[in-house]
C-alpha cells in the first residue's frame, strides 16, 4: 500500500524516534512504499497564514511549495501513520496545524453537485495511530482521547466511505514510568504488527 | 476581576475578532482588569521546541520567550478563549500555546519521585470558551468535540477545583446568517456580565 508517515516530535534521541524506525522498517518490509513527513526535521510551520485561511473560507485552497508536496502524498496515500507523543490529551500543534494546512478543501473534500460535503480522500483505506502517554489508559479514558478523536474520526469522515476505513491503533501509556522492557516489548509489537502485509485480521484488496 | 483573553484566527477582520473584541468591551465594562494575548497578530510560534522538551523539568526559566504570558496566565482569575474549532478542536497556534506555555512550574509541578503532577492553576475560578463551528452540533457530537474534551476536561483538571466552566459555541458557520451571528454577539455579551465576580 502506498504509506505515508507522519511524525511529529522535536528529538532524535526521544523513544518516540525509536518508534518511527520500527514502524518504517516494518512497513518496508510488510511490502508498503513508505514516504515519510517528519514535521520538526522539515522545521514544519503550523500556523495557517491569512491568505491560506482566505482562501479556506472560500472554499478553495492556496498551498504554499512544501504544503503542495504534502497534499500530492496525502491524495495517494492508501495507508496514513500518524506516529506522536500525547501533549495535554492531544496532538502536538506542529500536527495539529499540518491537518489544517494539509486537508484543505479539494483535498480533504469537496462539495458535490447537491452542495452537500464529501469526503475526498479516496485512496485511504487505513488509518494507524502510534501514539504515546505520559498518563495511564484511565486517565486518557477518563478525559477523553483529543488526539485519537481527530485522527480517528475527523480524518475518517474526511473519506468518501467512513465504514470502509480502517482504523489501528497502537497506544502506550505511563509512557515516563513504565520500564525498558515494557518500552522495548512495545517497539517489538509494532515491529511485528505493521509488518503483516493486510493488517491483522483479514488482507485489503483493491 | 483579572481576566485573560486569549484569541487565535489569522485575520484580523474575522468573525472571531468581532467575538474577541466583544469580550474584551464587555469584561472591561463590568470592571475586570482585562489582558489580551492575540496568537496570531503576535507572530507567537506554537512549537515545542527541542531545547524547550529538553529541558521540560526545568519549565520558566528555560522558557523567556514565553514569561510574558506565563506571568499573565498566573495572575488570572479568569480564563477566556476565542477561536474557530477546525477538525474538531482548537487551531494548532492555540494547541500550542498550552504546549507551551502550560509548563512544569508554571501549570503543574512534579513533585520528585511522584508520577502524577500538582496543579498551580487553582487561582483560575472560572474558564469561558467562546468558539464557532462550521458544523451543525450533530457531526461535532459525532467527532467526539476534541477540543471540548482538551479544554473542558484537561485544562480544567490543573484549575480551581470547583472552577465553572462556561462553553459558548456557535455552530453551522458555514450557512448561518449574519442575524444569526449578531444574536450570538449578544449572547456572549449577555452571559459574560452575568458572571460571578
Amino acid at each position: 500500500m502506498q504509506t505515508l508517515v507522519v511524525w511529529a516530535h522535536p528529538r532524535r534521541d526521544s523513544f518516540s524516534h525509536a518508534v518511527l524506525e520500527t514502524a518504517v522498517d516494518a512497513l518496508a518490509r510488510a511490502g508498503h512504499h513508505v514516504d515519510v513527513v517528519d514535521l520538526y526535521g522539515e522545521r514544519y510551520q503550523p500556523a495557517m497564514t491569512p491568505s491560506e485561511w482566505q482562501a479556506y473560507s472560500e472554499l478553495r485552497s492556496e498551498p504554499d511549495e512544501r504544503s503542495a508536496a504534502h497534499i500530492e502524498l496525502v491524495r495517494v496515500a492508501e495507508q496514513l501513520v500518524f506516529i506522536y507523543p500525547t501533549w495535554w490529551f492531544g496532538l502536538p500543534a506542529i500536527l495539529k496545524g499540518w491537518l489544517e494546512r494539509t486537508m484543505v478543501p479539494g483535498v480533504a473534500f469537496r462539495i458535490d453537485e447537491h452542495g452537500a460535503l464529501r469526503g475526498n480522500l479516496t485512496e485511504l483505506r487505513r488509518i494507524v495511530g502510534i501514539a504515546t502517554y505520559g498518563s495511564s489508559p484511565w486517565y486518557v479514558h477518563l478525559i477523553g482521547d483529543a488526539g485519537r478523536r481527530t485522527l480517528d474520526r475527523t480524518v475518517r469522515m474526511s473519506t468518501p466511505n467512513p465504514l470502509k476505513v480502517r482504523v489501528r491503533w497502537y497506544p502506550l501509556y505511563r509512557m515516563d514510568t513504565i520500564d525498558d522492557d515494557q518500552r522495548h516489548a512495545f517497539l517489538e509489537r509494532i515491529g511485528t504488527e505493521l509488518a503483516r502485509p493486510g493488517g491483522r485480521r483479514r488482507g485489503v484488496r483493491r | 476581576m483579572r481576566a485573560l483573553v486569549v484569541h487565535a484566527h489569522p485575520h484580523p477582520d474575522s468573525y472571531s475578532a468581532a467575538l474577541r473584541d466583544r469580550v474584551v468591551e464587555t469584561l472591561t465594562g463590568r470592571g475586570a482588569e482585562v489582558s489580551v494575548i492575540d496568537l496570531w497578530a503576535e507572530g507567537f510560534d506554537p512549537r515545542l521546541s527541542e531545547h524547550e522538551h529538553r529541558t521540560h523539568h526545568a519549565g520558566l526559566p528555560e522558557r523567556p520567550e514565553i514569561a510574558h504570558h506565563a506571568a499573565l496566565l498566573q495572575q488570572a482569575d479568569t480564563l477566556v478563549f476565542v477561536y474557530p474549532t477546525w477538525w474538531g478542536g482548537p487551531p494548532a497556534m492555540l494547541k500550542g500555546w498550552l504546549d507551551r506555555v502550560l509548563c512544569d512550574g508554571v501549570a503543574y509541578t512534579l513533585p520528585p519521585g511522584g508520577d502524577r503532577i500538582r496543579p498551580l492553576l487553582r487561582h483560575v475560578r472560572r474558564l469561558v470558551v467562546v468558539t464557532t463551528y462550521g458544523s451543525p452540533r450533530w457531526v461535532n457530537a459525532l467527532q467526539g468535540e476534541p477540543g471540548k474534551r482538551t479544554l473542558r476536561w484537561g485544562l480544567r483538571t490543573l484549575l480551581a477545583r470547583r472552577a465553572r466552566v462556561h462553553w459558548l459555541g456557535l455552530y453551522r458557520m458555514d450557512t448561518n446568517t449574519d442575524a444569526d451571528r449578531r444574536r450570538f454577539l449578544d449572547e456572549v455579551a449577555q452571559r459574560l456580565r452575568r458572571l460571578g465576580s
